[in-house]
């Protein structure tokens, strides 16, 4: 079939568009186009969440509830019990904000790296191809969100803002494995000593994340808990990130790989938390 | 008209599957991708030269490219290459229903083979074969062979849309002749 010149001009065009973004991808991982389709994903995602996601959630919400029903005097016993544990913990909890301002004031502090508020959003988009790991919350600069806060669920860190619109926000998940999505992190050893750590890449197989010691003297073991240090300068310390399920001598000999089960249910993001770092040095 | 709107539903399908069955990024439990766009797609494909072929797949492409917030264009050139092939495996089989399934279901399992390559040669994922396999490509393929059968019966209605359409061409036509007998 032969070509006429302006269908040569087309495929020609088609082929170049292509070819520049496969380039860009694997280069610098940020392609032009992403300013590009924000602006129009931003009015394209809140149509989606109103119209199709948000009665489809509502109707199957409220079936799970009704088949949850014969559970909901056990429930209710448990959460009982849990109420009676919060007065006495929310008690200490405030002594313990009242001590660290005191010491704060004492060293003339104006912040340390474990403050932070949270921005609470909800989760209106998130694609079913999970190879980006992207999904889409409804909190933006009006909020006060920017971009590489912290975003946790109510279990642990989840991931990070990647870009930020008036009324939402890219959230880009710690699944993904991307050189610029590396967590600083601590490993709580005993009371008083910790390791730190990079936290990587997330593997599939083993489905934990794997973190990278920095000082292989340490002696890790499973079951200790992991967050983050706060040294990366773009996260509070203290965000929970899971447990060590396992540890790796690598084969040189001069370095470890732990492994950390998630402590955030990643199939289950409703509703998460924006984290605002508090202090004058993070901006 | 009547191939957007084809494309159009098909693409809504895929919203409302989607919102129906959440995604695990994790991978922890199994990950069933809805492939309706695609389908549609490949049927559009099929009825067109393969210019207008790679015009209408680019298309489709860049769309579900922007709808899952994708940062480059691979889905765009995954739905090219997937579309070349299928034009290629096309003329061995007929346009019966289980030939089709047969056909769009060969033609998904290849572009998730690819897309799991693309992954591999990236570095993005560290994801072993037995792994995708079980998680995310068997799961995603039982799920669409349900969705086939949908997106072939939408095509059936788009076929008897587009030749009633052409008959009431033909009748106004011949009308007109008529006037000057």
């Amino acid at each position: 079939m032969k070509l006429n010149r302006i269908q040569r001009i087309l495929l020609g065009c088609i082929g170049a568009v292509l070819a520049f973004s496969l380039i860009l991808n694997m280069v610098s991982g940020n392609s032009p186009l992403v300013s590009v389709s924000h602006e129009g994903y931003g009015f394209f995602s809140m149509l989606k969440y109103s119209l199709i996601d948000y009665p489809i959630r509502s109707l199957t919400e409220g079936f799970s509830i009704l088949g949850r029903m014969w559970a909901l005097e056990e429930e209710n016993e448990i959460l009982r019990q849990q109420i009676e544990g919060v007065a006495s913990m929310q008690a200490r909890i405030e002594e313990q904000q009242r001590q660290i301002q005191e010491l704060k004031e004492m060293s003339d502090l104006r912040s340390v790296i474990s403050d932070y508020q949270t921005i609470p959003a909800t989760v209106m988009t998130r694609s079913a191809e999970t190879w980006n790991g992207m999904l889409t919350i409804d909190a933006g600069s009006a909020e006060g969100v920017a971009e590489n806060y912290a975003v946790i669920s109510t279990q642990g860190l989840i991931g990070k803002v990647t870009s930020v619109s008036e009324h939402q926000s890219v959230v880009r998940l710690l699944t993904v494995s991307d050189h610029s999505n590396k967590v600083s992190v601590k490993i709580q050893i005993s009371d008083g000593v910790t390791a730190n750590g990079i936290l990587e890449s997330y593997d599939f197989d083993e489905q934990a994340f794997i973190v990278k010691l920095l000082d292989s003297n340490n002696t890790v073991t499973e079951s200790m808990k992991v967050t983050t240090s706060g040294m990366g300068g773009f996260f509070p310390s203290g965000l929970f990130i899971g447990t060590v399920s396992r540890v790796e001598e690598l084969s040189n000999a001069i370095g470890m790989d732990v492994y950390v089960q998630p402590a955030a249910d990643f199939s289950d993001l409703d509703y998460v938390y924006v984290v605002k770092r508090l202090g004058d040095d993070y901006e | 008209m009547n191939d957007l709107i084809f494309l159009a539903l098909c693409f809504l399908l895929d919203f409302v599957v989607e919102a129906l069955f959440s995604s695990d990024p994790a991978m922890v439990g199994f990950i069933a991708v809805p492939s309706c766009a695609f389908f549609g797609m490949l049927l559009l494909v099929r009825g067109k030269n393969w210019v207008n072929g790679i015009y209408w797949a680019f298309l489709v492409g860049c769309c579900s490219d922007f709808f899952a917030m994708n940062r480059s264009l691979d889905l765009a050139l995954l739905f090219i290459l997937s579309a070349l092939i299928m034009r290629g495996w096309e003329k061995h089989l007929s346009s019966s229903l289980f030939e089709q399934m047969i056909l769009l279901l060969s033609t998904l399992f290849i572009k998730e083979a690819l897309l799991y390559l693309c992954w591999l040669a990236g570095g993005s994922f560290q994801m072993s074969l037995m792994t995708w396999l079980l998680h995310r490509c068997i799961p995603t393929i039982l799920l669409n062979l349900v969705l086939v059968v949908v997106v072939l019966e939408i095509m059936d209605w788009k076929q008897e849309a587009d030749a009633r359409k052409e008959r009431n061409k033909r009748r106004e036509e011949s009308l007109f002749w008529k006037k000057f007998k």
